[in-house]
Formats: structure tokens, C-alpha cells, sequence
């Protein structure tokens, strides 16, 4: 039930630095906003993940999954970030609360509605999961990584991350079809 | 709305947006390529070697249990037995020592009977002689596969970076076409794009920003998305083009000018 397949979409036999930056992008851009960066500061963060990943390019040496180096260089980035930014964001949001533009005009604003909804309403589901639970879903049902993947990136084993991903996936279709009978 | 339309609304809003998406490739192209290419995956050696190991421990147990090897240390019992029946003459009386017969001939079969008839000449492999210095790399563990080998840094494998920063550039003008709705503009300027760039290293962003500008121009065409996202399997661009050539997409372009 992945949507992003950000670890199928490049292949890890044959990877250059331009692939991994486009294939994961999202992956480290969705990973550093769901350990708490400010939104205000996540481009940046981005950024400096992939200049940790440039410089210590050389020593990669192909044993772990692009997915999973990727993350804990995001968990040190967005410690730091956390530390760095958290405060100064806090500030900025009270000075001016502005809400967030979509600037794909490729659609409909009513379509965008609909789509925001229904990020607003996944949102709120993964608020009602407890942490690891949570981080199991969005790891394995939102970026497509495998259960062992994603018991590589939070220090797990891999049946742990089978039963919290089983258990948030039964809240998940719980969710969706209270869902769907209100929409009804 | 069905479970993947809401993880993949999810997705797309936490995730960047595509002025970001742009920021960042240009901030890709001041990094530039890093100094070492990502040696491929390692071939797991491990199991292999464990299978070799398990295969000849197999072989040499056949070997050794086989009904020929069975007959073969009876048949060396058997030629020993008369030797061993016989009072050694090597221990007997001197007087009955042959005379034809070395001492060593008498001594070496008590020692080593089931030792296999091998050739002499294969004892001794034709190694060329060297002394133990110069042989002693032949005995050194070959290196870890694990190990990474030193990655030669030729002038070849570091690409310049202007030509990355260059076609970030030319897709974010066909970005600020497609968003002005200027869909003619923007095919322009992806077909510059193709002209200029034999090998492009942004060809999946060109190609889904073709794919949007051609469902701009000429109306909603989910074939070209299928065809896009076929191609570009989880592509970041996946649910841009997607919603660029839907129907929905088209119907609300039609309202728009109704």
C-alpha cells in the first residue's frame, strides 16, 4: 500500500549521487518534517542531509540500503535543526501565521481542497497513533519501505515492525471506513 | 476518497512542493558530483564460501566412506600382511638381510600403508623456486570482499557541474511557462532542452513537464500519464502529471472558460 516507492525507484546496484537525490527527496523531506523540523527550516535540513550524504560519499560502501543511511543522517540533521531552529520558528509563527501555499497550479483549487482534506485527515489519524506505531506506518505504508527496512532505520527487528505496522493498519482501515459511512 | 488517495494527498503535502523541488535541484548542482562513484553492491560472498566449504567436507567424506577407499585400505592391509606376518628382517638376524633389498625399502611401508599411491612428481608442485619472502604473497588471505577497493578518481568520473546547474535552470523556466499557463512556451523551451542536451541528467523532470505541458495544451490524456508513470515508477512527478492530464483536470479547465 506504499505511495512514494522511494526505495524502489532507484536501484541500489547501480546509484549515483543526482539518482539518490531525486529518488529520495520526498523520503528525507517527509522523514525530517515527521521528527518535528519546523516547516520554516525542512528545505534547509533537506539540504544539508544531502550535503552529509555528498561529503561522506566515499564511504558508503554499499552493505546498507540507501534508505536507511538516509535516515540517520535525517535523525542527527533534524536533532540539530530541532536545537537550532525551534525557537526562532516559534517567534516567526507568532509574528505573522500564514497558511501554507501550494504552488502546484496544475489543478483546481477544489481539488486541492479535497486533496488537503484528505492530508489534513491522515494527519489527524497518525496524531490518534502512538509514536512507534505511527513512525511504522508512515515508514512502510507512506515511503514503501519493507518491514525489515524500516526496523533498519529505527534500530528495530523486523517482526516488531510487522506487528506495529499490523496494528496501526487495522486502526488505518478502521479510520477509513468510519471514513467513508460519514461521507455516506 | 479510497485509503491510497488519502496516504498519497499524505504524501504530497508533506512533502516539497514542486518551487522547492526546483530549489533544491539547483542547490544539487553547487554540490556538485562527489569525488567517489558508489562502488556497486558487493556480491554476498559469504554463503558461497560456506556452500564451498560444505561441498568439499561432503566430497572428502565420500571419499573417505566410499566402498573403493574401503577396498583400497584392504587391499594396502592386505599387501602389508605378509610384510607383517614375516618377522621384519630389519629386527631379525643380519645374516637374513637380502642383500638386494635397501634399508629404507624395509623401513617406510610399517610407517605409511595407507597412504595413497600418488606420483612423487606430484608431491612436489612445479613451483618456481623463490624464496619464502617472495612466496609469501601467494599465502596471504585474499582481500575482504567487503573492502572497498580504491576508487580511481580519473577526470572522467567528475562531471562539471555547470551543465547540471544549466538544465536545472532551463526546466525551471519551463516550470514558470507551465505555471503561467503558457504551454507553448514551455514545449519551446523543452524542445531547447532536447536540442541542447544529448544526454540530460534532469530527463525525468523534462519528461513530466512534457507530459504536463502536452495535457495543458491539448486537453486531459491519462494514457500519457499511465505512459509517464510507467516509465518513471516512483517518480516525485508522479502525482504532478497525474493531476496535469486528468479528466477532472480537464472538465475544470472547460469550467473555467464556461
Amino acid at each position: 500500500m506504499s505511495v512514494t516507492g522511494s526505495t524502489r525507484s532507484a536501484s541500489d546496484d547501480a546509484l549515483t549521487f543526482d539518482q539518490i537525490y531525486r529518488a529520495h527527496l520526498g523520503f528525507v523531506w517527509r522523514t525530517l518534517r515527521s521528527m518535528g523540523v519546523p516547516e520554516s527550516a525542512v528545505e534547509d535540513a533537506t539540504h544539508e542531509v544531502f550535503v552529509v550524504l555528498h561529503r561522506r560519499w566515499g564511504d558508503w560502501d554499499g552493505r546498507a540500503k540507501v534508505t536507511t543511511w538516509l535516515y540517520g543522517i535525517a535523525r542527527g540533521v533534524a536533532r540539530n535543526t530541532r536545537r537550532q531552529r525551534g525557537r526562532a520558528d516559534r517567534k516567526l509563527r507568532a509574528v505573522h501565521a500564514q497558511p501554507p501555499q501550494d504552488s502546484d497550479r496544475f489543478s483546481r483549487p477544489d481539488r486541492h481542497l479535497d486533496r488537503a482534506d484528505a492530508a489534513r485527515l491522515l494527519g489527524e489519524f497518525l496524531e490518534t497513533l502512538d509514536p512507534p506505531k505511527r513512525e511504522a506506518f508512515r515508514l512502510c505504508a507512506i515511503e514503501g519501505l519493507s518491514a525489515k527496512e524500516a526496523g533498519a532505520c529505527v534500530g528495530e527487528k523486523a517482526n516488531t515492525m510487522s506487528t506495529r505496522l499490523r496494528r496501526a493498519r487495522l486502526a488505518f482501515d478502521t479510520f477509513v471506513r468510519e471514513l467513508q459511512e460519514a461521507s455516506a | 476518497m479510497t485509503p491510497d488517495d488519502l496516504l498519497s494527498a499524505y504524501a504530497d503535502a508533506q512533502g516539497p512542493d514542486a518551487d522547492a523541488q526546483a530549489r533544491l535541484m539547483g542547490r544539487l548542482a553547487a554540490l556538485g558530483e562527489p569525488a567517489t562513484v558508489v562502488p556497486p553492491k558487493r556480491a554476498r560472498v559469504g554463503p558461497w564460501l560456506f556452500g564451498a566449504a560444505v561441498l568439499a567436507a561432503a566430497v572428502a567424506l565420500v571419499w573417505v566412506v566410499s566402498p573403493n577407499r574401503a577396498q583400497q585400505v584392504e587391499d594396502d592391509r592386505q599387501s602389508m600382511a605378509p610384510n607383517a606376518a614375516t618377522p621384519s628382517p630389519v629386527e631379525g638376524d643380519a645374516t637374513t638381510r637380502r642383500p638386494d633389498a635397501a634399508p629404507a625399502q624395509r623401513t617406510t611401508p610399517a610407517v605409511t600403508p595407507s597412504l595413497p599411491q600418488v606420483p612423487v612428481e606430484t608431491l612436489d608442485p612445479p613451483a618456481p623456486e623463490t624464496s619464502p619472502a617472495e612466496r609469501a604473497p601467494t599465502t596471504r588471505r585474499a582481500p575482504s570482499p567487503r573492502r572497498k577497493p580504491a576508487a580511481p578518481q580519473t577526470p572522467a568520473q567528475v562531471e562539471p557541474t555547470d551543465t547540471l546547474a544549466a538544465e536545472a535552470t532551463l526546466l525551471a523556466r519551463v516550470r514558470g511557462s507551465l505555471s503561467r499557463g503558457d504551454a507553448a512556451a514551455a514545449l519551446a523551451l523543452l524542445k531547447t532542452y532536447d536540442d541542447t542536451y544529448e544526454t540530460p541528467r534532469l530527463a525525468e523532470e523534462a519528461r513530466a513537464l512534457r507530459t504536463m505541458a502536452r495535457c495543458t495544451r491539448d486537453g486531459p490524456d491519462e494514457a500519457a500519464a499511465r505512459a509517464f508513470t510507467q516509465r518513471h515508477r516512483g517518480s516525485m512527478f508522479r502525482a504532478q502529471v497525474e493531476r496535469a492530464c486528468s479528466p477532472r483536470s480537464g472538465q475544470e479547465k472547460k469550467s473555467d472558460g464556461g
